[in-house]
């Protein structure tokens, strides 16, 4: 058996739900995003999208801060180094207990 | 025809990338500064209108070098008008790989993620570099050489990139050299033939992007359409 199979019962929860993993996937890979960008991307309902960033964002994964740009206003959402950590370990918990263990 | 060049990229941070050039903003602002810049050239070269011409060759040549050096605000500036407020905004990685990359890509093994400040040296920088090439190289089968070659160069050193651009969307650069030899261009006008080249080609592609993201994406009524509570 995997040695890392237990692990999987130490999973962040908060990460392992579908839309609040491809929100942080999505936010890893860039420097920041609007809300608008989120919801097309991913595409989400604004309601789904809105009650899962307020639970990152509860949980200090992701940053949000409203600016301008130009007159334009945006909600502009970023992933914190404490989300980029958690997303990091979630990973690498996964990986390990899915991998297949090397014979011999 | 069909364009292949913009396909689907496999990564968020190269999708951010090439959600930079969906709106061909980037195409058309250099693309415009490269016509200009050309157009100014030649018009030095022919001496036409004397003094003039001289000094705004040179205010081109200086706010051309503004351009390379603040592309990204200039950009970011002409798109909080037309593209955040219609399909969102979206700051690209400034790093290639994100930090959990390494171990996503055990699984994922063809990750690469784009950098969008990677065009101005793949596309922008070789029409400078031939225009410097045919500098001291005259004659009239040199420039449909050069041209092809930098045809050639924009399409292998894009093919990775967040901008990649198919064979056949390149052959007008190479058309276009070989054109000039129908054309009776005095010989000290032809270095500055490549930057008008380069300049028409990225300015028409540019626009047709334009033109199409326009049209696809209206410009939506309410401010913002779902404002985050």
């Amino acid at each position: 058996m995997n040695d890392h199979i237990q692990d999987l019962a130490q999973i962040d929860r908060l990460i392992h739900e579908p839309v609040r993993l491809m929100i942080l996937k999505i936010l890893e890979g860039v420097e920041e995003a609007d809300f608008l960008y989120l919801l097309r991307e991913g595409g989400f309902t604004q309601g789904n999208l809105s009650s899962h960033l307020a639970k990152l964002e509860e949980a200090g994964y992701v940053g949000i801060e409203k600016k301008f740009k130009g007159k334009f206003p945006l909600t502009v959402c970023r992933l914190t180094p404490k989300g980029q950590k958690a997303l990091a370990g979630y990973a690498r918990t996964l990986v390990a207990a899915l991998q297949p263990r090397q014979a011999g | 025809m069909k364009d292949n060049s913009i396909g689907q990229p496999d990564s968020a941070g190269r999708r951010a990338a090439a959600y930079w050039f969906s709106d061909g903003l980037p195409e058309v602002v250099f693309g415009l500064g490269l016509l200009i810049l050309g157009g100014l050239g030649i018009a030095w070269s022919l001496r036409i209108a004397g003094a003039w011409t001289k000094a705004a060759a040179v205010a081109a040549a200086f706010g051309f070098l503004l351009l390379f050096l603040y592309d990204r605000s200039v950009l970011d500036f002409l798109k909080a008008r037309l593209t955040y407020p219609r399909t969102g905004y979206v700051r690209p990685p400034e790093n290639p790989e994100p930090p959990s990359a390494e171990i996503i890509s055990i699984a994922n093994p063809k990750h690469h993620d784009g950098n969008v400040t990677i065009f101005r040296q793949s596309t922008v920088y070789v029409f400078f570099l031939v225009m410097l090439w045919s500098y001291n190289s005259h004659g009239h089968w040199k420039l449909p050489v050069w041209m092809t070659l930098a045809a050639l160069m924009v399409y292998l050193l894009n093919r990775q990139e967040a901008r990649p651009y198919s064979w056949w969307s390149v052959l007008p650069i190479a058309a276009a050299g070989w054109a000039t030899l129908w054309l009776n261009v005095p010989a000290r006008s032809q270095q500055f033939l490549p930057l008008l080249i380069g300049g028409a080609w990225l300015l028409l592609r540019g626009t047709w992007t334009l033109a199409h993201y326009l049209r696809a994406h209206p410009r939506p009524t309410a401010m913002e359409p779902a404002a985050h509570e």
